[in-house]
């Protein structure tokens, strides 16, 4: 089975926000919560200056704390690594929420149940791209099975120099891979007021 | 007792169903999630955005009346299958409550801006401008009414109405508060447009010099793409540029150039050029004129001169052009777009296509593209009294005469270029000179966010007769009408084609997914409905829009129905001068034919032949020079009501350089007011304190600080760099009107009690 | 409730030579009354204001508004807080099972107040469907806005109706609950 992640190139990124919106409308998610969104921050001292725009979402983690914690089950892994909820199952109780360090999930208050990025498992179905990846204008993004070594994502790594996740200590293995941060030190962990 | 009927609804034959109250019964014991709209039934149409003026071919995807997404598709060479926030976002604005719903007018006697309108049927509405219309050309003559617009039904309202109707008083924004003075140049330099689409080679391109061009911010979609390609591609890139933009953050060089200097900067540039041999001379003996007069002119402008005005080490300025010549012609300086910054634009736009030339770039790979239109034919109509002469800026071959029996633009005489500066048609209506201006169609454009000096703008709308406004927002000047017409948006109506000059030129159509919610219309069918009442029906002779489509699309071999399953047409394109030259024809339509670097023609009219160095105005003490730009989730002020961009940005902040805020008092999450030289005071508005910009300048995004209480989410948030401009410089070459000579002070402001976006959307809002 | 959902109709659809007539006539003051003595209720007294007023006023409450539109005259606002939500879908299977659709001539959406009046006034052979309209979609609206137009309302025929209306309906609603449980 696949194993799908997704690859975001910081140096190519603009932090346009194409595809947070794109997963707005794709998604209807509601006023208020965000599946997809932008962190924007500077570091150095005039005109020593770099700045990183990176997008954050779900990382369809391999090792992800939202799926233990989850009492009904509503919580699960599939087969080909997608991270995904049963709203039938869930009672929103918050608790998956209080487990990702990534506060990449929400509640649906219209609904009544948790939600976040699904990587767009209904385009992925169709054979299309999720529609971050499809609408990104920088082409900062790749989406594949990285177990694949034929897949553009594989290739891209193989070929690639430093390579980031967000949080590598809390040891959730997280599938969205950030590539060339434009800090030598790697991403910034810090989160400037946007 | 008999009841008076009201039908609003009538018994459809349709089968009476199930009398069961299904309704509430059903929904609880429905699942928890309601179905997805893409699990329902899905129609695509084939669209043009409209969310800004790059206008991308899409797709939408519609459910019963109401589009859930749009995306690119890849056979458009705009979008090319991507799309950009704005574009991604646009449908929100076809479901927000605050659009305007029906055709309004103002009720007699009460005061032009105190917002009291009733409720008129299209029949009443049109009746009324009609009749005020053909009382002030009576009065007046036709020329007493101007015609201001952008959106892609400006063809109707400021190309097509105004030159049937006689009045030569027709003008588009974005000629002179943006591209006036690039396109006049590149007529005087290469005798040629640049055009809305900027033909530049980017995929090829090896050396990218950026010059207050902040790509990455300004998503123009394909250009952003092509940017990120031409990286991807190994391309160097330089940024010069105050502001450490997200283009600088980008750059291998950023140059943090002192504001209003460039010129210097480009002048010096061609100095290094010439005086150290590297530009490429193959390409200047055969394509340019000028060069002996340009290598005497430019013995001054040294790198070290240029040091002194830029503040950019000579050291910096030798190295960026000897980098430059080494990738040649693969180096390019893009035009940028919005070019109307000192009032001496013209001139350092003409500084940059010569540098260019010299690298050797226009017309060859890595360059400029020579961008060529579509054919498509007009519909045959009667012959117009006018040209339509609002939207481009002609060079020195076209003519410049009325014909007979028309009065002659309102702004002539004041400035060289052939065309209209909208800026310059306010006066008219105040003073009556050169001869008055009673009337006023704003079709779309935004008069107190585009045109500067608001308070002279206000005066004048309080002089005229008649004012209408065609519009799909409730925005400020809108509610100051006489006659508000609400227009049918993007998505609900079929509009003329979009044609676009290109490397591979091509015709784009806009297919309407839904009818038109409320009581609204599309532009065509108001301009041939205004049109039939005013005399001008002759010049309507197509019965329905989808016969006019047809006709046109006929002319290139196609028809309508088969334009609606392709959404676009590619035609072939000349982009190289090896394409010309093939056919023995010549692309320069300059006067000599050649690339003119030194002007003869703005010589006979008065102006430096070679641009000149003018030192900005100074900042005055204890003040900053206002700089203003895009955000890449909001186009001007047209998007600061759509719920899904304003809840990525829902207002502006002002970029203030960190060591100036630590001495202001300035900290975190502080708020402050904007006081201009004049006293217009703007805010509060957030404070970002940053390294990203120099001490001299700040800086803020254009769109903000709406003062519309009739759009819920977009009133009172942030400050207007509209409103803070005041006073503009004439560019008497191209008529620009340069927005840059504003400066502001900052003072404490308490935060803005706003509500929060996120709880108005929640309230009250689609 | 064919009477309730004529005036609803009636008075708040754009005000034009018929509203005008209704009102020089007495016709509409005449249904309030009946409306009135059926329902217990004390009978309003409506304004006579000329139709230039209320068409202002309509405006400014319903249409458009430079500081902020008061009334969205559409039932979907009142019970979803948006347009196009799940009420109005509903609104619309329930004009489909009613065999009602929205002539071409009408010229807003289907939920407007005026336009669920007509439903419910087309609907006299089918009590149990009006009443549902009546209870389900528009009372929801009266019960938010009928308030904000005694605030805001410069002639007072649209909050004289309005409240009137609201009255009459928790009439119905609670016969109705107190007839569920007998």
């Amino acid at each position: 089975m696949a194993r799908l992640g997704m690859l975001i190139d910081l140096s190519a990124c603009v932090g346009c926000a194409a595809c947070a919106v794109a997963c707005k409308m794709e998604n209807q998610v509601p006023a208020g919560a965000n599946r997809l969104w932008i962190r924007e921050r500077e570091v150095g001292v005039f005109p020593d200056l770099t700045v990183e725009f990176r997008p954050e979402q779900c990382n369809h983690c391999e090792n992800p704390p939202c799926v233990p914690v989850c009492p009904t089950g509503a919580s699960y892994q599939t087969q080909d690594g997608l991270v995904q909820v049963d709203y039938n199952k869930c009672i929103a109780c918050g608790a998956c929420i209080a487990a990702c360090p990534y506060d990449a999930r929400y509640i649906d208050k219209k609904g009544g149940y948790a939600d976040k990025c699904t990587f767009c498992s209904h385009r992925v179905a169709k054979g299309q791209q999720p529609a971050c990846v499809e609408t990104c204008p920088t082409y900062a993004r790749i989406f594949g099975d990285l177990d694949d070594p034929n897949s553009e994502i594989s290739k891209t790594l193989e070929a690639a120099g430093r390579q980031d996740v967000l949080r590598p200590d809390m040891g959730t293995r997280p599938k969205v891979i950030y590539l060339n941060a434009p800090s030598k030190k790697g991403l910034t962990q810090e989160v400037m007021e946007s | 007792m008999k009841l008076p009927r009201r039908s609003f609804l009538k018994l459809s034959a349709a089968t009476v169903g199930a009398v069961s109250l299904g309704g509430a019964a059903t929904l609880t014991s429905r699942a928890k999630a309601a179905p997805a709209w893409y699990t329902k039934e899905v129609k695509q149409v084939f669209q043009i955005c409209e969310n800004c003026f790059w206008r991308c071919g899409i797709r939408a995807s519609v459910v019963g009346n109401r589009v859930y997404k749009v995306d690119g598709y890849k056979e458009n060479p705009k979008s090319r299958g991507m799309l950009c926030p704005r574009g991604q976002a646009a449908p929100a604005q076809t479901y927000d409550p605050d659009r305007l719903k029906k055709p309004l007018i103002r009720i007699e006697g009460s005061e032009r801006g105190a917002g009291k309108y009733r409720e008129a049927t299209w029949e009443e509405a049109l009746d009324y401008i009609a009749k005020k219309m053909l009382g002030l050309k009576e009065q007046y003559g036709p020329e007493s009414i101007a015609f201001f617009g952008h959106g892609t039904g400006d063809g109707w309202f400021v190309d097509f109405l105004p030159a049937a109707w006689g009045s030569p008083n027709a003008a588009k924004p974005s000629v002179s508060l943006c591209t006036a003075p690039r396109e006049v140049a590149a007529q005087y330099t290469f005798g040629r447009a640049i055009g809305g689409h900027e033909p530049i080679d980017w995929p090829n391109t090896k050396y990218i010099v950026l010059i207050g061009h902040h790509i990455g911010e300004d998503t123009h979609n394909t250009q952003l793409q092509e940017f990120s390609e031409a990286r991807k591609n190994g391309a160097k890139l330089v940024v010069v540029d105050p502001r450490f933009s997200t283009a600088a953050a980008k750059a291998d060089r950023w140059l943090p150039i002192k504001p209003g200097t460039d010129t210097a900067l480009l002048l010096a540039w061609i100095h290094v050029l010439i005086s150290e041999n590297l530009y490429d001379k193959a390409y200047v003996e055969k394509y340019t004129v000028g060069m002996d007069k340009l290598v005497a002119h430019i013995k001054p402008y040294t790198p070290e001169w240029a040091e002194q005005q830029t503040e950019i080490p000579a050291q910096v300025i030798r190295e960026v052009a000897r980098e430059m010549a080494q990738h040649k012609p693969k180096a390019v300086l893009p035009p940028t777009r919005h070019t109307v910054w000192y009032g001496n634009d013209t001139q350092r736009m003409r500084a940059s296509y010569i540098l260019n030339a010299l690298l050797g770039n226009y017309g060859r790979e890595g360059g400029f593209y020579i961008a060529m239109p579509p054919y498509l034919e007009k519909y045959p109509t009667p012959p117009l009294p006018l040209e339509p002469a609002a939207g481009g800026c002609a060079g020195p071959t076209a003519v410049d005469k009325e014909p007979e029996g028309y009065k002659p633009r309102a702004d002539k005489g004041k400035f060289l270029a052939k065309t209209t500066a909208i800026q310059e048609l306010i006066e008219p209506m105040i003073t009556g000179q050169p001869y008055p201006i009673k009337g006023l169609f704003a079709y779309g454009i935004n008069l107190f966010h585009a045109i500067p000096n608001v308070p002279r703008t206000k005066e004048a709308l309080k002089n005229l007769e008649l004012y209408v406004a065609i519009d799909v927002l409730p925005q400020e000047h809108v509610m100051w009408a006489d006659v508000i017409l609400p227009e049918a948006t993007y998505l609900e109506r079929y509009d003329d084609f979009v044609t676009v000059s290109h490397k591979t030129p091509f015709i784009q159509l806009r297919v309407p997914a839904h009818e038109p919610l409320y009581d609204t219309k599309p532009g065509w069918w108001i301009a041939k409905e205004l049109g039939k009442r005013i005399g001008l029906e002759q010049y309507f002779p197509w019965q329905t829009i989808e016969e006019y489509l047809d006709t046109r699309m006929q002319s290139v071999g196609l028809d309508l129905e088969t334009m609606k399953s392709m959404g676009t047409m590619v035609q072939n394109g000349k982009p190289w001068l090896s394409d010309w030259e093939k056919e023995g024809q010549n692309p320069f339509n300059t006067p000599s034919g050649k690339i003119e670097l030194y002007s003869e023609s703005l010589a006979k009219a008065g102006f430096d032949p070679l641009p000149k160095y003018e030192p900005p105005q100074p900042v005055p003490e204890g003040y900053y020079r206002l700089l203003y730009g895009r955000s890449p989730v909001h186009t001007f002020a047209r998007t600061q009501n759509n719920p899904v961009l304003m809840e990525m940005e829902s207002s502006n902040s002002v970029w203030l350089n960190a060591e100036e805020a630590a001495r202001l008092g300035f900290k975190p999450g502080d708020y402050a007011y904007l006081i201009n030289q004049d006293g217009v005071r703007e805010g509060p508005v957030r404070v970002k304190i940053t390294q990203r910009i120099r001490k001299d300048a700040v800086y803020i995004t254009h769109g903000f600080g709406h003062k519309a209480k009739g759009m819920t989410l977009a009133d009172g948030r942030g400050a207007s760099d509209s409103y803070l401009q005041t006073r503009y410089t004439l560019d008497r070459i191209s008529g620009g009107a340069g927005l840059r000579n504003n400066f502001v002070k900052l003072e404490k402001a308490p935060a803005p009690k706003l509500k929060s976006v996120v709880k108005l959307i929640k309230e009250r809002r689609a | 409730m064919q009477l309730l959902g004529w005036v609803t109709a009636a008075a708040f659809a754009p005000p034009k030579a018929a509203l005008e007539q209704d009102l020089v006539s007495g016709t509409l003051q005449a249904a309030l009354a009946e409306m009135a003595r059926t329902r217990g209720l004390p009978t309003p007294t409506l304004p006579q204001t000329p139709l230039s007023e209320l068409q202002a006023a309509y405006t400014s409450l319903f249409i458009s508004n430079p500081a902020g539109l008061p009334c969205p005259p559409y039932v979907g606002m009142a019970l979803d807080e948006r347009l196009f939500g799940e009420g109005f879908d509903r609104l619309l299977e329930l004009y489909q099972v009613a065999g009602l659709e929205t002539s071409p001539d009408w010229r807003d959406l289907p939920d407007h107040v005026a336009a669920v009046g007509e439903a419910i006034a087309l609907l006299e052979g089918k009590p149990a469907l009006a009443q549902s309209l009546a209870l389900e979609y528009l009372y929801p609206w009266l019960k938010r806005y009928a308030p904000v137009l005694q605030e805001t309302d410069p002639t007072g025929f649209y909050s004289t109706i309005a409240h009137f209306l609201f009255q009459a309906l928790e009439v119905i609603q609670s016969e109705t609950a107190s007839s569920q449980l007998s």
